[in-house]
Parts: C-alpha cells; sequence; structure tokens
C-alpha cells in the first residue's frame, strides 16, 4: 500500500509540472500575441503634445523601452544605451514613461539621452501601455523592424549583445 | 623477520581503518553533518576566492549593466558576500534531508528497521563523493581560462560536459548536470555504507536506492524540465 501511495505522488508531482508548463505556455502564447501587434494608444509627449505609438513604429528599426526613472535597472540600461548607441542613426528609440513628463525631462537630462539620435520620450501616467502589453514591471524592451514586426523582447534587463546580435539579424550584417 | 614487521603494519593499518569507521558511524550524525558540510564550505570558499574575482563578475555582467551599476553590484558584492556561506548549512542540509527522507521511506515501506539519523549518516557520509568535482574544478581552472560561464557550466564527469552549453537546450541543462558519474559513485556509497551498516546485503540497499531514491530523482527531474519549458 505504501509503494503505491509513494509512486502515486511522484506521479502526482510529474503531472503538476505538465499542467504548470501547459498554462504557463497558454499564457505566453496570448503575451508574444498581443506583442505582436502595435495597441494604438495615445500617449503625451515631452511638448504636452498627444501621440500615437502605432504611427511611430514601422517607420525604422525602432527600440521601445517602458521605463521608470526611479527604478535603478532602468537607469543602468538608460546609460548602456547611450554607451553602445549614441550617434547611431538607422535606429528609433521610443522610450514610454509611466511618470510625468517634468520627470522623464530629469531622467533625460541626468542620463544624456540626449546623445541618442531618433529619440521620443512618452509619458504613459495611465499605465496604458503597462496594462497592453501586460508588463509585469519596467523595465521592458521590445525591438520591431521596418514592416511593425516584433523581432526581439526583453522582460527586465536586457543584454546588449543579444540586443545588437538582433539588430545585426534584422540589418542582415 | 621482515615479512612477519609488514605483516603487523598492514594488520595495524587494518584496524585503524575498521577503528575509523567504526568511529564514523558511531559519532554523532550532527558532528558528521557540520564536519562535511564544512569541508564543503572550504571548498566554495576557496574558488570563490580564486577563480570568482570581480574582473570575471566584471567581464560577465558587461552587457547587461552599466559601468556605474557594475560598480555598485561589486560593493555589494563585498559587502554581502558572507551570506551564501551563512546560506549554505541550511542548503546542504536539504540536499541530505530529501535523499535521506526518501531513503527511509522505502526502507520503511519495505518493512526494513532503521532509525532516520542513521540513513541521514549515511547519506552525509556519501555526499564526500560531490567533493571529487569540486577539487577537478580547483584544479582544471588552475591551468584553464576563467570565466563566470566556464565555471558555473563545469560539470566533470556528467551528460552536460558531453555538449556545449551554448548548443543545449534550456530543459536538457539541468538533467545533464545531475547524471554524472559522481551520481552514480553517490548511489554506490549510500549502498556500501547503509549494507554495511545495517549488516545487510549490498544489492539489496542498491535495490532500495535505485527504486526509491532513483525514482523521486527522476520525477523531480522531468518536473524541473517541465519547469524550464515555460520558463524559457
Amino acid at each position: 500500500m505504501g509503494k503505491y501511495i509513494f509512486f502515486g505522488l511522484l506521479i502526482f508531482l510529474v503531472l503538476l509540472g505538465a499542467l504548470l508548463t501547459w498554462k504557463r505556455m497558454d499564457e505566453k502564447k496570448v503575451l508574444a500575441e498581443i506583442h505582436q501587434s502595435i495597441p494604438s494608444i495615445e500617449f503625451s509627449s515631452l511638448d504636452e503634445k498627444s501621440v500615437n505609438l502605432s504611427t511611430l513604429i514601422g517607420r525604422s528599426l525602432s527600440l521601445v523601452v517602458y521605463f521608470n526613472s526611479t527604478c535603478p535597472l532602468c537607469q543602468s540600461e538608460a546609460e548602456l544605451l547611450v554607451t553602445h548607441f549614441q550617434d547611431r542613426e538607422n535606429l528609433d528609440f521610443i522610450f514610454i514613461f509611466s511618470e510625468p513628463v517634468a520627470e522623464i525631462r530629469g531622467f533625460k537630462e541626468s542620463n544624456h539621452l540626449e546623445k541618442l539620435e531618433n529619440v521620443v520620450f512618452l509619458s504613459d501616467t495611465l499605465f496604458q501601455f503597462a496594462h497592453a502589453f501586460k508588463l509585469p514591471g519596467t523595465p521592458a524592451t521590445f525591438l520591431y523592424d521596418t514592416e511593425g514586426k516584433l523581432v526581439k523582447e526583453f522582460m527586465g534587463t536586457f543584454n546588449m549583445q543579444e540586443l545588437k546580435d538582433a539588430i545585426a539579424e534584422v540589418n542582415g550584417d | 623477520m621482515a615479512n612477519q614487521l609488514k605483516q603487523d603494519i598492514y594488520f595495524r593499518k587494518m584496524e585503524n581503518k575498521t577503528i575509523f569507521y567504526i568511529n564514523l558511524y558511531y559519532k554523532n550524525s550532527i558532528f558528521i553533518f557540520f564536519q562535511t558540510c564544512f569541508l564543503f564550505l572550504l571548498f566554495h570558499f576557496i574558488i570563490d576566492r580564486l577563480y570568482f574575482t570581480d574582473e570575471v563578475f566584471f567581464a560577465h555582467y558587461y552587457d547587461v549593466y552599466s559601468t556605474t551599476k557594475l560598480n555598485h553590484l561589486i560593493e555589494l558584492r563585498h559587502k554581502w558576500y558572507w551570506v551564501s556561506y551563512v546560506i549554505f548549512p541550511f542548503l546542504f542540509l536539504v540536499k541530505c534531508i530529501i535523499p535521506a527522507a526518501i531513503i527511509y521511506l522505502g526502507m520503511y515501506i519495505d518493512k526494513m528497521e532503521v532509525s532516520f539519523s542513521s540513513v541521514f549518516k549515511v547519506v552525509v557520509i556519501s555526499q564526500l563523493v560531490f567533493i571529487i568535482p569540486e577539487i577537478i574544478k580547483l584544479v582544471w581552472f588552475n591551468y584553464n581560462p576563467i570565466s563566470m560561464d566556464a565555471l558555473r557550466s563545469f560539470h566533470p564527469f556528467s551528460l552536460y560536459s558531453l555538449f556545449d552549453p551554448i548548443l543545449l537546450q534550456e530543459w536538457l541543462k539541468y538533467p545533464f548536470k545531475i547524471l554524472s558519474l559522481f551520481e552514480v559513485l553517490y548511489w554506490f556509497a549510500i549502498a556500501l555504507f547503509l549494507s554495511n551498516f545495517l549488516k545487510r546485503g549490498f544489492d539489496e540497499m542498491l535495490k532500495i536506492v535505485v527504486v526509491y531514491y532513483g525514482s523521486f530523482l527522476f520525477c523531480w527531474m522531468v518536473f524541473v524540465m517541465f519547469i524550464s519549458i515555460s520558463n524559457s
């Protein structure tokens, strides 16, 4: 009897793993579909004008970065982006902050983000982007190609080498 | 005369060995646990000090964090490095208690009379097998280039060591690390010490280890594989 209970529990462990995986894979499939299509959301730009995100993506290779100025990992990523991508022309940077315009300006200046070419700053105080993309937090980074197709995504910190490799692959380098 | 002397020395050595084993068996399991744990901690400390240097840390995270952040992380690392040594005994305890509990349960199901502390003692002593890969690691990186990836993916005589870690699927990494020569030796060591301790046949003890601990480990590996698939 004891033997059956023991092996029954082991089978239960395996089935539990299978169930958790199946649920997670299902969620990931839904998330992948959501991230593929760029939502038509209006954000506020630094000059307080309304900008639709879908109009910004697809003109060139676009890097959409979801930030918060108080997050230390975002500060680290901003420094990395400036170090590796300053003066790079064929890449659009779209920074979406979950904060008001005044704080974005402060973050932009303290992290020298003006050194990046083709950069847009958007304010999303209503967390529309995080809600639409079901983001667990900041930072989150998405690379879209010239047709607006998602190439690579990073939840949390990105790996610069992986990002550069993804850009090189799209550019055919 | 010379032969007599040689025989005397041989018997004295055998006697000493027997005394060593008897001592080991009759020592308190907590004492043996802390003795073994200290040995592992010592290797952990030496490998940490010699190979997991700031340069290795910096080179590994260079693509992930900015220089400012990395310097801050290295400062934090210096400040809190002792925490890993405090946590280690607890992790080691879990590592010993789980196999001991499974084997004890197996013996209980098969109606063998044995105390949990004896099984625990045997498992802790058998863990000494895993000192060998630590020694190999210490020697290997003395002559080979060091990197965080190389240090982390160093699992000598395992299935993992036969493949390129970059090409290996994420979900295969954990089972391939576990399936090693040392894991087999560990099972044999448990069976051998149990058979000596309980004065039972080695085959009988090996059967207990393989059937109960082996099937548990297999199911655990499958569970972790599922979790890796869902996280990859």
